[in-house]
């Protein structure tokens, strides 16, 4: 994997503010999964470099935790599913919005939302992929992103994590979660 | 002789409907004959939200016939006006207390003054000014009120992205970068680009959603309302790898 640190620059009303981002050089980023279970640990980014203290008087470390606790996770259809397809993404999408589960992974894939300085996240948003039936049941992939705000203004990034859950006799379980070659955390717009 | 009959008059309103956060005028004849001691102006919410005690109609002392006051809240009021009238030793105080019922409509629109087809870059924000308007009127400049913001139906880079969850800023919260005054809205938006942006085509959107825009202010009963105003369909179109 070749990273860099990148700086982002936020223009807020009190100036600009910065902070250190990921950017690729070219070349393919690597995929990451996290499996559910045993094979958690040598996954994600390494988020301790990824918004390291980019100056302008920003240098007191980032906090490092997402609070979860009372974040909802709200999973739609793809917008462009239509007829039978769009009718099993809304039941997946139904049951997954029911069961609100937050991997580990995804806490570690947004770990740079963690700065409370800068960020606040309100939410988690999904949508279906793609609904694969199994013989053990439905394996659905949804793409998710935060639901933030920046500097107290809404905001859009261009990062995401996939996520697989297992569907079977009405229950949803967490399978796995990749780390998709093109999530740009670097891309990001304030309204 | 003083009779409360021959003091009837209306209260003209001008304009009339009064326009949400404009100046209006309130005014009364009396009728000649009679000489006035003091005029007393007071208004109540009274739109069955609210029904509160009367008020001063303006700050300060309105004891003239004629009242300049700004509407900076949309409702329905009540508005009076007390006249007193002198009268001669050892005959019985009188006054006339003539009413009108005005109703101002709610916002539940915006024009969009500037900032569009203006380039965004990592150190070029644009700044978007919405005019607030009340049934395809502009108001203000002397609108009450925080304004709001929600944006939903994002694409971003040509994936839905979620809508927000929240209205922001949050109640009661000022915002340096959305907030209301002087009859608009003053919304600041940013970007950073990294390396989606930078192989997204030019001359493509790369950016398109609804940002629906509300009011929320309190009334004199301490009761939070909310007006819509609308939404709008924005997009951001790449220009080149800066902007």
């Amino acid at each position: 994997m070749v990273t860099r640190c990148g700086i982002l620059a936020l223009a807020a009303t009190f100036g600009v503010i910065c902070f250190a981002g990921v950017v690729y050089s070219g070349q393919p980023r690597p995929t990451h999964r996290n499996k559910s279970g045993a094979q958690r640990g040598q996954v994600g980014l390494d988020v301790s470099q990824k918004f390291a203290a980019p100056g302008l008087g920003l240098s007191a470390p980032a906090p490092t935790q997402i609070r979860e606790s009372s974040l909802t996770f709200s999973v739609s259809p793809s917008i462009r599913a239509a007829g039978d397809a769009l009718k099993l993404q809304g039941s997946v999408a139904g049951l997954i919005t029911r069961a609100n589960i937050t991997p580990a992974h995804r806490l570690r894939h947004f770990h740079w939302l963690g700065d409370s300085r800068f960020f606040r996240v309100t939410g988690w948003g999904g949508f279906v992929e793609e609904v694969e039936r199994t013989p053990v049941g439905y394996i659905a992939t949804v793409r998710v992103s935060p639901v933030f705000t920046v500097n107290g203004s809404s905001a859009t990034s261009g990062d995401y994590t996939i996520e697989k859950y297992l569907l079977s006799d009405g229950q949803v379980q967490f399978v796995e979660g990749i780390d998709p070659p093109d999530a740009s955390p670097s891309d990001l717009v304030t309204d | 002789m003083f009779g409360r009959d021959a003091c009837a008059r209306s209260i003209l309103v001008n304009p009339s409907p009064p326009i949400l956060g404009s100046t209006a005028t309130y005014s009364i004849q009396a009728p000649s004959g009679w000489q006035i001691s003091s005029y007393s102006w007071q208004y109540r919410w009274d739109d069955g939200a609210c029904v509160s005690s009367w008020l001063p109609l303006t700050s300060g002392n309105p004891t003239t016939a004629t009242q300049y006051i700004t509407e900076p809240w949309p409702g329905t009021f009540d508005v009076r006006c007390t006249i007193n009238y002198v009268v001669p030793p050892n005959y019985t105080q009188q006054q006339t207390v003539v009413a009108t019922a005005v109703t101002i409509a709610p916002p539940n629109g915006v024009r969009i003054l500037s900032g569009l087809n203006t380039p965004t870059s990592v150190n070029n924000g644009i700044w978007i000014v919405f005019q607030l308007q009340s049934n395809g009127v502009d108001c203000g400049p002397y609108c009450a009120g925080q304004a709001r913001e929600l944006l939903t139906n994002k694409i971003f880079h040509g994936k839905s992205a979620p809508n927000d969850t929240q209205w922001t800023p949050p109640a009661g919260q000022s915002s340096t970068v959305f907030y209301a005054g002087s009859g608009r809205i003053n919304d600041y938006k940013t970007t950073t680009h990294g390396a989606v942006f930078q192989s997204w085509p030019s001359g493509s959107n790369y950016y398109t959603r609804t940002q629906n825009i509300r009011m929320l202010f309190t009334d004199a009963c301490g009761n939070q309302r909310i007006y819509s105003r609308g939404s709008v369909n924005l997009a951001n179109q790449k220009v080149d790898n800066n902007n």
